[in-house]
């Protein structure tokens, strides 16, 4: 897609370097924006196909088939007069990516159709800041449609629908399906690559934290590299162990609470603290009071110091350290804590509690709860949070994929994590019929809007939208090869909201029957960015060329 | 006479298992089979073994139809196994799942020479029974392995083969025994019986349990039959075609354990094992 810069000098506009007005800023924006609608509307719907985008430095060419990594690898088309639209449209279609997870084809050709459409009326003279407003007023309509048409999701089978419309591989949307059901709107989720084909899911129970084991002593199943421990005492320590006075209170404590284990969880163990402790867990059998294990904790920062506030919470223990109220070395049997299991695989700590501090813990987690549903979904601090909700509320899934190519485990890796921002969207505010029919379904209610509208530049703002709200579904149609769309389209308006088309069958039906599903909340925020990159563009008279244009990696 | 907790079938045999040990149904009674374990809960078949769950081995098996026994791996769970549950298609896949007093979910994969513990989601590890779904229709997509586990403060639903669980919701108090209809996948009819509420009736696939209002307040025993249902509380069984509407059967012995079969609906209790319907 990019051209050389020499060949790029010869296509140059004629005003380059320079500044150009209406119409021709409004060709060249159109130019640009139909350069990149054209590229991603055969990827629209179930039968649309991956794109191709390479080959890079390495001779390597990928398959990319969401929008927003397509339109991220086109960095200049080669003519300055397309780069404005396209990266116009480029910025959009990425903040579609990251502020919804999917959709971004859809509002590529959403947004063409309102500037198309936009600029047909402009030229025939109507007002161009009442036709913008007129749109802005259609998309706060649709969206109340949009509201109006969505059902909450009830269970694995409408994930798993879902997650299909993303990954278009049956078995793995179905664990897409399954793992957001258990997991929840806030899944922590590890995802693994292997080299060859496979697809496999588990499930943490209980509270995980990254951990390094202090000595190999410590391994109930050495050749596992596994400790298990049932109904442990819990020592939270912010400090250092090195002396035997140190963890000779923690042992103590232990026994007078009459427990078979003691978990110690230190920044460090070390010296003869740790001689001591691998000492006791070499005594014979019939000597032995304690199994023990001692941990460090890998978190650092801030996560660390969330890890050991989630474990005080967790395990009802006191933390100890010089910071606190007493340090190891004056550990009293209430400074401990418990815990139902505690496991130690993998470098990983699973702690699985009590229930006994449930109302704290629920609160805490209501707390989280609410403040990541604040946060915008590529807020960089959201991962952390979700982890720190899934250490509280008990879980964390994994889920293996492979494939034998690189490309193709990159593409499924990318597909799974799109799969669970959508999915968690779905669980928080339902779904609509899919294909493009929910938006296509919003066309009555702006239709009536503009009707009852006196402004006639306000109304056909309106209308314009409407017009527009009809493309995605008419684009699925077209790339599911039916020779005549507008029939889809009369089925699908006379059906109801229910009904869509099922581009797999080729059939219009029930659409939460076919499992043609959207996510509300995608499908409104793919209208509203759409919207306003439109019209952004559509108010957009004057474009400055520049000598030496800076490409940007970042759209 | 034993007291008989749990029954199993494999091939041509009836197995019987209580407090009192393991045994094999014949024309004659029972007959005790030598097992390893001390305080038996339960026993199950995946077609090929006979596993028994218990203390102090958690489950042992025996691929010799009771000759020989060995002790399953159970990944740090040393609670007794109280229910043992095979998947429909076990015969293949080797699935089992089993429930502990204490420590959760245990699966296996290979038949219960070793478990692993399954306990994401649950919120309380005393599992009193297990029952599975019967599996997704061919054709149909996705295909579920839908399990329910029953445990002291409620009932779990796992769409996965016992992976992960999901609590219920509507139902509370100490559910012990689990019956799936025999056309779950077009009824979704689950019911739950509880030791002092009542009986519980799930019509969504078990994703929600509401009570059943002239059913009996003690439920021990309970299963799905090819033409309705079969529960016993401590007077005797109780008949019902949907679940809801149930009629006491006159004469009846109570049962602590019911086993639909090709050849019928066997009972086990204080009184031994018996064919009752």
């Amino acid at each position: 897609m990019r051209m050389s810069r020499n060949t790029a000098k010869k296509k140059q506009p004629e005003n380059w370097p320079g500044v150009i007005g209406r119409p021709l800023s409004h060709r060249h924006f159109l130019h640009g924006i139909n350069t990149i609608a054209d590229l991603l509307a055969p990827t629209l719907g179930p039968t649309g196909g991956p794109v191709a985008s390479g080959p890079d430095a390495g001779q390597r060419v990928e398959i990319l088939d969401d929008a927003a990594t397509i339109v991220r690898r086109i960095i200049s088309l080669g003519l300055p007069q397309k780069d404005v639209g396209a990266m116009v449209m480029r910025n959009l279609i990425w903040r579609v990516g990251q502020r919804a997870g999917d959709g971004g084809a859809t509002a590529a050709i959403l947004a063409r159709a309102i500037y198309r459409d936009g600029l047909r009326l402009t030229n025939a003279g109507h007002n161009q800041m009442r036709l913008i407003r007129g749109v802005e007023e259609g998309v706060r309509i649709a969206t109340e449609a949009l509201k109006a048409q969505a059902r909450p999701v009830t269970g694995e089978n409408e994930l798993a629908n879902v997650a299909r419309t993303i990954t278009k591989d049956y078995d793995l949307a179905s664990v897409l399906g399954e793992m957001s059901y258990l997991l929840g709107p806030d899944a922590h989720v590890v995802i693994e690559k292997f080299v060859a084909p496979y697809l496999q899911r588990r499930y943490i129970a209980g509270a995980y934290f990254g951990a390094e084991i202090s000595s190999m002593y410590f391994y109930t199943q050495p050749e596992q590299k596994k400790t298990v421990l049932n109904e442990p005492a819990v020592a939270i320590l912010e400090e250092r162990l090195e002396y035997v006075e140190q963890v000779v209170p923690l042992m103590e404590a232990a026994i007078a609470q009459e427990a078979q284990s003691l978990l110690i969880v230190a920044q460090d163990v070390s010296g003869a603290a740790l001689g001591a402790l691998v000492a006791n867990t070499q005594a014979p059998e019939d000597k032995k009071k304690l199994t023990i294990m001692a941990v460090k904790l890998k978190a650092v920062g801030q996560e660390a110091r969330w890890a050991m506030t989630d474990l005080e919470l967790l395990t009802d223990a006191n933390i100890l350290g010089p910071n606190h109220m007493r340090d190891g070395a004056h550990a009293r049997t209430g400074d401990l804590g418990h815990a139902q299991r505690v496991e130690f695989v993998n470098n990983g700590l699973v702690v699985v509690a009590h229930d006994t501090n449930r109302d704290v813990v629920q609160q805490e987690i209501t707390n989280l709860r609410t403040h990541i549903t604040a946060l915008p979904l590529d807020d960089e601090d959201r991962p952390k949070y979700i982890k720190r909700l899934s250490t509280l509320t008990g879980g964390v899934g994994e889920l293996k994929i492979g494939a034998h190519s690189k490309g193709e485990r990159e593409m499924l890796e990318a597909q799974a994590e799109r799969a669970f921002k959508v999915l968690s969207s779905a669980q928080r505010d339902g779904v609509v019929a899919g294909g493009g029919a929910a938006l296509f379904h919003c066309i009555p209610a702006l239709n009536a809007a503009a009707d009852q509208t006196a402004d006639d530049d306000i109304a056909q703002g309106i209308r314009l939208l409407a017009n527009a709200l009809a493309t995605p579904l008419r684009q699925i149609a077209i790339n599911a090869g039916v020779p005549a769309p507008a029939v889809i389209l009369q089925q699908v308006r006379d059906g109801g909201p229910n009904v869509t088309f099922n581009a797999l069958s080729g059939r219009v039906m029930d659409a939460y029957e076919a499992g043609v599903l959207d996510v509300t909340d995608i499908v409104t925020k793919v209208l509203q960015i759409a919207a306003s990159g439109a019209t952004m563009a559509l108010s957009t008279d004057t474009i400055i060329y520049h000598r030496k244009p800076q490409e940007s990696m970042t759209p | 006479m034993p007291i008989i907790l749990s029954l199993a079938k494999t091939n041509n045999v009836l197995w019987a298992a209580g407090p009192e040990g393991l045994f094999k149904v014949n024309g004659h009674g029972l007959e005790a089979v030598p097992q390893p374990q001390q305080e038996l809960a339960c026993c199950a078949s995946d077609g090929k073994r006979i596993l028994v769950g218990g203390l102090p081995h958690g489950t042992a098996f025996s691929p010799d139809v009771g000759g020989n026994w060995q002790a399953s791996w159970m990944d740090g769970v040393d609670t007794s196994v109280l229910c043992i549950a095979p998947d429909p298609r076990a015969a293949d896949s080797g699935v089992l799942l089993a429930g502990s007093a204490g420590g959760g979910v245990l699966r296996s994969q290979n038949r219960g020479d070793s478990w692993l513990v399954c306990n994401y989601g649950l919120y309380d590890f005393t599992v009193l029974a297990l029952a599975w779904a019967p599996p997704t229709p061919e054709g149909v997509w996705p295909k579920w392995e839908i399990v329910f586990a029953a445990t002291e403060e409620g009932v779990y639903r796992s769409p996965n083969g016992g992976r992960g669980w999901r609590r219920s919701e509507g139902i509370e108090g100490v559910v012990q025994t689990l019956a799936v209809g025999q056309d779950f996948h077009t009824t979704g009819i689950v019911l739950a019986g509880t030791e002092s509420s009542g009986l519980w009736r799930s019509s969504d696939g078990g994703r929600s349990f509401a009570p059943v209002a002239n059913g009996p307040q003690r439920v021990d025993a309970l299963t799905a039959t090819a033409t309705g249902w079969l529960l016993s509380d401590e007077n005797g069984l109780w008949r019902s075609a949907d679940g809801l509407a149930w009629t006491h059967i006159p004469n009846s012995k109570p049962a602590l354990v019911l086993l639909s079969t090709a050849e019928g609906v066997w009972a086990g209790g204080e009184e031994g094992v018996e064919l009752v319907a």
